[in-house]
């Protein structure tokens, strides 16, 4: 009859009595079940080793009976938040699953295409277009190659438990290094970085993860720049935080992409950004780095102005003390 | 070969993928017709008040997801004798499953034609072809 009912409503929340007759059968039942479902035990009083051992096959709580109404009533409030967040946490895989094929889709169909054109024989007597075949090919697939790498990277960020080890470090040195490293690019583009950093900026923080948070952003100042436009680093400490500001001259954006686009695969698209490519991942990857470490990501922009990304990270604790 | 009677005939292509455009430029010229290119609406519709084109190739995805509806509407507003092949890849985005509409959802997209990316050249030519006979 319990399993009947079991199997017949798969209900979101299933509330057992461990002293009903075959209550073990109808546990199996439950957890094997809707994998969004929460399942929460009535029992007497039950050895520690046992609590645990339910608790570690899927259980969500076990409750002492008697019951109190209280406590009930606030283990099913959590049981039912779980249950949606479980739901949301699925949708929101789905999507991401669908994006990151409709990103990969674009970049494959070109270099399939001028494959197609070679094989079936179209312009091959032309060495000027097969050097220029090869040459969008590559560029497709280092587009490809950049996306895979920062799925790699969010897929890292993403997994739990998993961070990598973090040493005291001052983000004077890591914006130099970054700067360093676009000044060929930005001196292409027309554009200047300046690097404004007085006292010692310290953090306790993983160095490569630093740089990536710099790198994107700075990055992305100097790639949504115009000719002639400048880049201004700015990293500034107070008492408990780390200011990091990157602040551009470019084409900026309107308030409804502001609110979109530290989201995944948020790119905007408009005549202006047509012609720059990116994974679309660049600032979730910078997000997730930052609140990572409790910090917070924001940013202030113009359309035609320009955009400063703000970025606030805590203090290395020997550094505020 | 489709049979011109001596008149080059004219594509123009709508994407705001320069990888595309180069493709099917690179083809189309091949088979012996004029290629124009557009990379969002308001090139397109700037193309066609310079001339008609014989048929055009527009993407769904331009400056915005669906741009591609708007220019099939605006180019049989300005002239609905121009055949409109409309292409994409992006059904998993709008939802719109796009290489099983129904005849319904045809009906009310202003294309003769729509083809789901990645397209074979020789499969948008013979809907070229078609289109050009009738």
């Amino acid at each position: 009859m319990m399993l009947l009912a079991l199997q017949g409503h798969d209900p979101d929340i299933v509330l057992l009595d461990t002293s009903l007759p075959r209550y073990a059968e109808v546990l199996k039942a439950a957890l094997e079940g809707v994998p969004a479902r929460q399942t929460i035990l009535l029992a007497p009083p039950l050895p520690a080793e046992r609590q645990v051992e339910l608790l570690r096959a899927g259980c969500c709580e076990l409750l002492g009976k008697p019951l109190d109404r209280d406590e009930l009533r606030s283990a099913v409030a959590k049981a039912s938040a779980s249950c949606a967040a479980f739901r949301q946490n699925q949708s929101d895989c789905v999507q991401f699953a669908a994006l990151v094929a409709h990103e990969l889709k674009s970049p494959l169909d070109a270099v399939e295409g001028y494959l197609q054109m070679l094989q079936d024989g179209v312009g091959v007597d032309d060495p000027g277009m097969i050097q220029g075949v090869f040459d969008r090919c590559l560029r497709r697939t280092r587009q490809m190659r950049r996306m895979v790498t920062d799925l790699g990277e969010v897929s890292r960020l993403d997994a739990l438990g998993i961070r990598p080890a973090r040493q005291e470090l001052d983000l004077r040195n890591i914006a130099k290094t970054v700067i360093e490293t676009f000044a060929p690019s930005a001196a292409n583009q027309q554009v200047s970085i300046e690097l404004q950093a007085g006292a010692p900026a310290l953090v306790f923080a993983n160095p490569e993860e630093m740089e990536t948070v710099l790198n994107n952003l700075v990055s992305n100042a100097v790639k949504y720049n115009r000719p002639g436009g400048r880049v201004e680093v700015m990293i500034q400490p107070n008492s408990h935080m780390i200011h990091i500001g990157v602040s551009d001259t470019g084409i900026g954006m309107t308030s409804q992409d502001r609110g979109r686009i530290f989201r995944d695969f948020a790119r905007i698209r408009n005549a202006q950004t047509r012609k720059i490519h990116g994974t679309g991942l660049g600032l979730s990857i910078v997000r997730r780095i930052v609140e990572g470490y409790g910090g917070t990501v924001s940013v202030d922009s113009q359309p035609d102005r320009g955009s400063t990304f703000m970025v606030q990270l805590p203090r290395s604790a020997a550094a505020s003390s | 070969m489709i049979d011109t009677m001596n008149k080059t005939l004219s594509v123009l292509l709508v994407d705001d993928d320069d990888d595309f455009l180069l493709q099917q430029e690179i083809r189309f010229r091949n088979a012996g017709f004029e290629v124009r290119k557009a990379v969002d609406t308001q090139q397109a519709m700037a193309e066609i008040a310079k001339a008609r084109p014989d048929v055009a190739v527009v993407d769904l995805m331009l400056e915005h997801v669906d741009s591609g509806f708007t220019l099939c509407h605006q180019i049989k507003k300005a002239d609905p004798t121009i055949p409109v092949i409309l292409v994409s890849s992006v059904a998993s985005e709008t939802g719109l499953e796009f290489d099983a509409a129904t005849d319904e959802e045809r009906s009310w997209v202003k294309a003769d034609v729509m083809l789901a990316k990645p397209i074979r050249f020789e499969q948008l030519y013979r809907e070229v072809e078609r289109l050009l006979k009738q």
